[in-house]
């Protein structure tokens, strides 16, 4: 029996599978005819009509929120609705103009380094950008530049008249999820695995990875309050981040409240001060940083907007206030800037199996008796260096004697990241003795670590450790002194020390702690992975 | 390059755009069903035509121009979906693209009739566009949810379709006698 097309047409409207003869069917139906192309495409006009009008509803819901409670008024007359989100159109129907014209200059200098565009205005008269008002209804969510979300209890259709609406609202949708938690405190209600659904989080202490649905990495430091504006999209209120973007969520974008990020593909972090003031800088690739600022001349019934936006490339920062605008041009990033912590451990991210911790902030201290704890090693991340001597690591470790059986040479001029391991399972304590002064408890720990590149060796021994101290250590944490016997620093004959390197890419270490009476530490070489 | 040429470019093409985007937004919704793959297509066409403006005849129309970057935008998310998706045959998607090239419709007063016709659905029906749309649910969910086949459902909303498209159609052409 031939395929009737209107029933395969209803199938492809409402979103159900179709099978390929039924597409073919249908492609030769509307090739047939016009009017059949015609009847697809309003029927597909309607689809596109009331979820616009869905999305209007959630902008009602929008414009009476109150602070952190979401109250439905009903006093709120249309009028007033009315006005209200004619406003909000008129103001992304600016974005989106800003956007485009933002893309055309990117075009236009896509070989310069650095533009300072400097303020523009756009004037648009009010006739077209009513014109355009129901225009921008219909990108609502596109380019990572819808404001808002639908909010929980959004009223739907079915609220907007009496109806039967046959259950409560779904709840909302997470648009993101917590990857990883490091310090963080537990009113924050921020865990691992937990999802997140658009809405306002404040964390008070440590740090936090968020996952966002689209694909960026953010991770956020305390004390910091954020909303989730939606699945790339997030509004920083106050504290620092730094997001890690792939490819497939470019145009991500994080407001501030003096100013707009979009990211073009890269690697960024945004700070906002007690005062609203803000900061962005751009570790890799590119950034959008824009300010704003709409008025309203009633003299000839236009709506004016003054833009100024930059385009941020690696190594530029930049600083934003609502009270004096936005720097007229980018600056260079300090080496020293205060998005290395965060920064370090999104580009030098490891991921943990067994026992292990992963410290996204560097202790101040790994000398006796700091960060003990006998059921996992820390590791944290040192700094990245290019070599400027030859560093002698090992790679192997003999599984019966317990010695190094291959040592080589990572050449100078090598690009690397150095992290630190430490296992310090118990309390030193001096004269105790034991193996002369001091007795504690035996304790040994696995974990297997996958880095962002090629292990090429371990370092360790006090020697070797205090020899890489200076060049591939921080500043600001004290490390092993040469002198002090609380530290063997060893992979070595105790029978609990091991390690082997493996995976394809040579990037992930099975190492294996075991300490009596001295700690363990270890420096991991590895390689700076292409970008 | 000089910069009030440039700067008249971006002017004309953000007018262009903010004319034309909607019409462009439906072609790609006809053709890509799922509407976080279609806002994707829309944004990778967004960014070709102001990449590719400097090649646009400006004595010519601008939004059969756009509707020719969306339909090969469209063509390379179905390669990149790689036949996960099925695609309706390029004769049929041309077809598309010709009405969507001509379809001007102002959208203010469509809207409005459409807004003024759903008054007039109420109960069962009002809450299967409610579901379907605002809590885009699908067809099998909403079945479930109501305790009937998909089959009915899929044929309710096809029915309520065409009862508003039939409404929509029935005001705008009320309006334009008035």
């Amino acid at each position: 029996m031939k395929p009737d097309p209107h029933q395969i047409l209803q199938h492809y409207l409402n979103g159900e599978d179709v099978s390929e003869s039924d597409i073919v069917a249908l492609s030769d139906w509307i090739a047939e005819s016009p009017e059949h192309a015609q009847h697809l495409v309003e029927s597909a006009a309607i689809d596109l009509r009331l979820e616009e009008i869905a999305q209007e509803s959630s902008l009602r819901q929008l414009l009476i929120e109150d602070g952190d409670v979401r109250i439905v008024q009903s006093v709120i007359d249309e009028a007033t609705f009315r006005r209200q989100i004619n406003e909000v159109h008129e103001t992304r129907l600016l974005e989106q103009q800003v956007k485009i014209q933002e893309a055309a200059k990117f075009i236009a200098n896509a070989q310069g380094p650095s533009i300072d565009r400097g303020p523009r205005v756009i004037v648009i008269p009010k006739t077209i950008a009513w014109l355009g008002l129901a225009a921008i209804l219909c990108i609502i969510g596109t380019l990572g530049l819808l404001f808002f979300s639908p909010p929980p209890q959004s009223p739907t259709l079915a609220e907007r008249q009496p109806a039967v609406t046959p259950d409560k609202p779904p709840a909302p949708k997470p648009v993101a999820s917590v990857l990883r938690v490091s310090g963080a405190d537990e009113g924050s209600g921020l865990f691992p695995g937990t999802d997140l659904v658009p809405g306002r989080y404040e964390l008070k202490q440590g740090f936090v990875e968020v996952g966002m649905l689209r694909g960026a990495s953010v991770l956020v430091q305390a004390p910091c309050r954020f909303e989730l504006i939606d699945d790339n999209q997030l509004y920083l209120i106050d504290g620092q981040l730094t997001a890690d973007v792939p490819a497939e969520a470019r145009l991500f974008t994080v407001q501030t409240p003096s100013m707009t990020l979009v990211d073009l593909g890269t690697r960024f972090g945004a700070r906002v001060n007690q005062d609203g003031s803000s900061t962005a800088a751009v570790f890799r690739g590119e950034v959008i940083a824009k300010q704003i600022t709409t008025a309203f001349d009633p003299s000839d019934d236009t709506q004016s907007a003054r833009v100024v936006s930059h385009k941020l490339i690696t190594g530029n920062a930049i600083h934003a206030s609502q009270q004096e605008g936005i720097d007229q041009a980018p600056h260079a990033l300090q080496p020293d800037h205060d998005f290395l912590p965060t920064w370090r451990d999104l580009t030098g991210r490891v991921q943990i199996t067994g026992q292990a911790r992963f410290f996204v902030q560097p202790p101040a201290d790994i000398g006796p008796n700091a960060l003990i704890d006998p059921d996992h090693m820390i590791v944290f991340q040192e700094q990245t260096a290019v070599l400027d001597a030859p560093i002698r690591v090992m790679t192997e470790l003999s599984n019966t004697t317990r010695t190094p059986t291959h040592n080589t040479q990572v050449p100078a001029g090598t690009r690397v990241i150095s992290y630190m391991l430490h296992f310090s399972p118990a309390e030193f304590i001096p004269g105790g003795g034991g193996q002369g002064a001091n007795v504690r408890p035996s304790s040994t720990v696995s974990a297997t670590i996958q880095f962002p590149g090629r292990v090429l060796g371990l370092i360790s021994g006090v020697e070797g450790m205090a020899a890489t101290n200076e060049s591939l250590g921080l500043d600001s944490v004290t490390y092993v002194d040469p002198n002090d016997t609380v530290y063997n620093c060893k992979i070595d004959n105790w029978p609990g020390d091991g390690f082997k390197i493996i995976g394809d890419q040579q990037n992930i270490l099975e190492i294996h702690l075991g300490a009596v009476v001295h700690s363990d530490q270890a420096r991991v070489l590895v390689e700076v992975p292409a970008d | 390059m000089d910069t009030d040429q440039d700067t008249n470019n971006v002017e004309k093409l953000t007018l262009y755009w903010t004319e034309s985007q909607s019409n462009t937004l439906l072609f790609i919704r006809t053709l890509v069903r799922d509407r976080h793959d279609a806002e994707d297509v829309l944004q990778q066409t967004a960014l070709t035509i102001a990449k590719r403006f400097s090649d646009f005849d400006q004595s010519r129309p601008f939004l059969p121009w756009a509707i020719g970057i969306a339909r090969l935008k469209v063509l390379e998310h179905y390669r990149r979906r790689n036949r996960q998706v099925l695609m309706l045959e390029t004769s049929a998607i041309d077809e598309i693209a010709s009405v969507c090239a001509k379809h001007s419709e102002e959208r203010g007063p469509w809207m409005d009739a459409l807004e003024s016709c759903l008054q007039r659905i109420t109960g069962k029906s009002r809450a299967l566009i409610d579901m379907r749309y605002a809590q885009s649910m699908g067809v099998q969910k909403i079945a479930l949810k109501l305790g009937t086949t998909a089959n009915t459902v899929s044929n309710a909303l096809s029915r309520i379709r065409v009862s508003l498209r039939d409404c929509v159609r029935e005001k705008l052409a009320s309006n334009h006698k008035k």
